[in-house]
């Protein structure tokens, strides 16, 4: 072995002698400092994992987003090593992890764990109707504030994403328990209000194309819709959800009196009458909705109909009967014509118009 | 029961197995695509196009590349608007041949 040869071989071990007071010197740092009892996560110690899942909870909650998902992580690591990687028990701590990513704005990240998420619930054995319902509207609220989040660039591709889940929901429950099943109707309803969230998004780049649609690369030409297109789409897709929300109340009616005799009947021909004028005004159609109420009033005897000031109403219910709508429907002032209160606490500076109380409808549990 | 996980993957991903569209859904929208393609030969009277809110509905149940749309087009010869539904698939393949063609001219 020549000299130089040596001297080579010599490097590392003087590199490592240079260095070893400086390692020392940062291990006893790190042992001084506040984080000095942050000891790795024991990934075999299965009781952790549910004090890391509290302990995310609560750094959502005061918005520590960082610190939150570094907990629901150690939580789902731990939950792999001793559950199994299948084990559903994971389920529980991904979902916020997901909601964590969205509200930071990590919207690579988000997909990515949407795509373990999906992955994860397709080995749940046993379930129930109301189970997956709750899971497809989690997806949906979470989707929905993804598309108002203010640093994301695509809003439209969320809301696509809200609005197929809400329609993937509703063939879910048509294949389950019916075409008229009276679970439909809120998620008919529901589908009302999310078109009404469409029309009034701000940033519409994507939303009527094969990209956003699909997640896609790839460019079609012919899919798009133009504006005046996909504006005629989502109103006639209203008038269609309030078809089937009749279709799925006169369902429910049993009683077999004549269909003018029939007070149930009457009352739903009067409520969706005020319903469907509800969307001829959301949709800037006053002389419909102007005709829709009048035809709301003939039917019980009103003088004038009860307008809420919050247009489109949060929630679909048959309106009261008409010995009671002498008073003004609760949250609801009378009103003549399409006179409005204009003061709405708007939801989102990427919607336009979108009082609060329609995404609070949309995403109550 | 029908799964709703699997439907609600294809919400952000496009390499899930096929679904399954339902029945009555698929067999209208089947017969309905035909109708387009046959122009005048079937019985007119049994075929309604699915509206806006169907086919919003059947994409949304299907794989990317099976979904469809539907437009209000005005043929040539004629001032009345007639709706067509075709699939994106075959849209893009129709696209393709043309650009293709349009460049094999003008090179």
């Amino acid at each position: 072995m020549n000299n130089r040869t040596y001297k080579r071989q010599q490097q590392p071990s003087r590199l490592a002698g240079a260095l070893a007071p400086l390692i020392l010197a940062a291990t006893l740092l790190e042992l001084g400092s506040p984080h000095a009892s942050a000891q790795p996560p024991d990934h075999y110690a299965a009781e952790k994992a549910q004090s890391y899942l509290a302990q995310g909870l609560a750094e959502l909650e005061s918005g520590e987003l960082s610190a939150a998902q570094s907990s629901f992580n150690s939580a789902i690591q731990i939950l792999k090593v001793n559950d199994g990687l299948f084990s559903t028990e994971q389920i529980a701590p991904v979902e916020r992890l997901l909601w964590a990513h969205m509200q930071a704005g990590n919207w690579k990240e988000l997909d990515t764990n949407i795509g373990y998420y999906t992955w994860l619930l397709e080995r749940i054995e046993k379930s129930t109707l109301a189970s997956q319902l709750a899971i497809a509207k989690g997806m949906r609220n979470l989707y929905l504030e993804a598309s108002a989040h203010p640093e994301n660039a695509t809003p439209a591709r969320y809301l696509s994403a809200a609005l197929r889940t809400n329609w993937q929901a509703l063939n879910f429950i048509e294949a389950n328990v019916g075409a008229n099943a009276p679970q439909l109707l809120p998620w008919l309803y529901d589908g009302l209000l999310l078109q009404f969230l469409e029309s009034r998004l701000k940033n519409r780049r994507g939303l009527t194309n094969h990209t956003f649609k699909t997640d896609g690369s790839e460019f079609v030409s012919g899919w798009s819709l133009s504006q005046r297109e996909s504006q005629r789409a989502n109103y006639a897709i209203g008038v269609s959800l309030l078809d089937r929300i009749e279709a799925a109340e006169e369902a429910t009616i049993l009683d077999f009196a004549p269909h003018e005799q029939s007070p149930r009947r009457k009352r739903l021909a009067t409520t969706l009458a005020v319903y469907r004028g509800d969307w001829e005004a959301v949709n800037g159609n006053e002389e419909e909705a102007s005709t829709f109420y009048n035809e709301a009033g003939s039917l019980l005897g009103w003088d004038v109909v009860p307008l809420t000031t919050q247009l489109p109403r949060p929630t679909f219910s048959l309106l009261p009967l008409s010995s009671s709508l002498a008073t003004p429907m609760p949250g609801t002032a009378p009103a003549v014509g399409m006179e409005r209160d204009n003061s709405r606490d708007a939801w989102a500076a990427s919607y336009r118009d979108v009082p609060l109380s329609v995404v609070q409808a949309l995403t109550r549990k | 029961m029908t799964t709703l996980q699997a439907q609600l993957k294809s919400s952000f991903t496009s390499d899930s197995v096929a679904r399954k569209i339902p029945l009555r859904l698929s067999c209208l929208l089947l017969s309905s695509i035909l109708l387009v393609g046959c122009g005048s030969s079937l019985n007119k009277t049994t075929s309604r196009l699915p509206n806006d809110a169907e086919v919003a509905q059947y994409n949304a149940s299907v794989e990317p590349e099976e979904r469809i749309v539907c437009r209000d087009e005005i043929p040539v010869g004629s001032n009345v608007p007639r709706r067509v539904c075709r699939y994106i698939k075959d849209i893009e393949t129709t696209s393709q041949f043309h650009r293709d063609q349009l460049r094999r001219v003008l090179r």
